[in-house]
């Protein structure tokens, strides 16, 4: 199919994790420092205000200095105790511990590599399977029912089975590496949302005008239309929505999400709040993208058990299984009587 | 029709049951080993997004469970495969069996042939059964 995903390094490991904290230990320093200012700011207006309405009062603001300190220090220590912590949860998953698991389905892949040909060989990568031929070669110095038998209902479907087996395990290999491509993105998004929000409340100390700080979540994976045709005789639902990891790939590992949202506001609790928003987004949207991969695992699934169950229960040569061959229950009567002789 | 099989015949048998479809049967089985093993879900591969019951603080992956299905029902089919081979490798033993039985003319058939080196060379590898322990020895499936 493709490359394999591979998580840049920003994103991986702890790397990834020491610029989450640190990053998010900064956008919670911002915005308490953000908010006392603005709070000071707020306090000194209606401190003039207060004046202008009470002018033979002589001692400025009602309220004491005390007391301002003490909200100062809840602002430092309550209003954005949320912060860091929110962000740790994107600690996980780390997209690089599917990877033992994408490369087993590979190396299984690797080994059912092959089909059998025209004249009824097969090639195969494996040169254990290619034994499936010399199983053939050797039966043909036999003759009867039982061999007839043993060739068209075991030895010939285990060669059709086993390139079905290898487009499965790729297949759901696609599904798992789109998984790993969410997670890829989802840190990229995390990452990114960090340096706006930091962006943002930065941008109300300058005391410019707040301009627009965008911010959008991720990319959804490519839906595979082409696996149809391939899938059809496996009797996989009409609905099912399957994932493309080779045309997720080629959007680009991380392309630019359109950019919706709006992290800038008139003050730091305002940015705040929207930066949580935009968690809720994230979070919403990843939800989103592994449920279609939880979906296409389960129709999978669902396909795989229809097909055994029916082709195991009749003893039958089904897609994903053989059947057994009649000589595994012959009698020895059976077999020196004829229904299993050597051919000459 | 009994005396017309000679050891050549059984010869071919022994090969099929013995030396190939084992090793045929090694394939699906460390198919299934790589499922169950190295192939499992580890650590933290995947977000845990869905309460284990509603209003739960407790969380599980929807992905990872879906995943859970899908691999189980994977190594199962590998370990069904390759035991069916490796029932069928019994069939054609048991027809050996069948012949080498008929009478003591027969019963040493297979093993005149076998010890005569101008037929089978008991040193080389390939040809003969997979050793216990063996890389292409297929050993025993892992359970679900």
């Amino acid at each position: 199919m493709s490359d394999q995903p591979t998580t840049p390094a920003d994103l991986a490991g702890a790397r990834y994790e020491t610029t989450v904290r640190q990053q998010a230990a900064k956008l919670r320093d911002e915005l308490i420092k953000q908010t006392i200012e603005d709070m000071e700011s707020w306090l000194k207006a209606a401190e003039n205000e207060w004046t202008a309405a009470h002018p033979d009062k002589p001692f400025g603001s009602p309220i004491p200095p005390q007391e301002v300190e003490q909200y100062r220090a809840k602002v430092r220590t309550e209003y954005f105790e949320w912060v860091v912590p929110a962000f740790e949860r994107y600690l996980t998953p780390d997209p690089d511990d599917i990877d033992p698991v994408i490369d087993s389905l590979r190396k299984i892949e690797g080994m059912f590599e092959g089909q059998a040909d025209t004249a009824g060989n097969f090639t195969g990568a494996s040169p254990a399977l290619s034994r499936i031929n010399d199983v053939r070669t050797d039966m043909a110095a036999w003759e009867g029912s039982f061999k007839n038998n043993f060739i068209d209902n075991f030895l010939t479907p285990l060669q059709s089975v086993v390139p079905n087996q290898r487009k499965l395990v790729s297949l759901v290999r696609g599904q798992l590496e789109c998984n790993k491509i969410i997670y890829i993105r989802y840190r990229a998004a995390v990452l990114k949302l960090l340096e706006k929000g930091i962006h943002a409340t930065q941008m109300l100390n300058n005391a410019r005008d707040p301009k627009a700080e965008l911010w959008g979540t991720l990319i959804a994976c490519a839906i595979g239309t082409a696996l149809g045709a391939v899938t059809g005789g496996w009797g996989l639902a009409a609905t099912a929505v399957l994932l493309d990891a080779g045309g997720t790939l080629a959007q680009g590992l991380i392309p630019n999400p359109p950019e919706t949202n709006d992290l800038s506001a008139p003050t730091a609790v305002e940015v705040g709040i929207k930066i949580s928003q935009a968690m809720n987004a994230l979070d919403h949207d990843t939800s989103e993208q592994e449920r279609l991969v939880a979906n296409a695992l389960n129709e999978i699934t669902g396909m795989l058990e229809n097909n055994r169950s029916k082709a195991i229960f009749a003893n039958t040569a089904g897609n994903f299984s053989v059947a057994a061959p009649q000589l595994d229950d012959a009698t020895g009567k059976q077999i020196t009587d004829g229904a299993f002789r050597p051919a000459n | 029709m009994v005396e017309n099989v000679t050891g050549g015949d059984l010869y071919h048998l022994w090969r099929v049951s013995e030396v190939n479809l084992p090793r045929v049967a090694d394939v699906f089985y460390d198919a299934n080993r790589l499922l169950g093993g190295p192939g499992k879900n580890a650590g933290d591969s995947f977000r845990e997004n869905t309460s284990i019951y509603p209003g739960s603080s407790f969380l599980t992956s929807s992905v990872g469970a879906a995943w859970e299905g899908v691999r189980a029902e994977m190594q199962t089919m590998m370990a069904q495969i390759g035991t069916t081979i490796l029932d069928a490798a019994q069939g054609v033993r048991a027809a050996t069996q069948a012949y080498l039985d008929v009478d003591r003319a027969n019963a040493d058939l297979l093993n005149v042939y076998l010890h005569d080196p101008l037929n089978h060379d008991p040193a080389d590898i390939a040809s003969n059964p997979p050793a216990p322990g063996a890389d292409d020895n297929p050993g025993t499936p892992l359970p679900t």
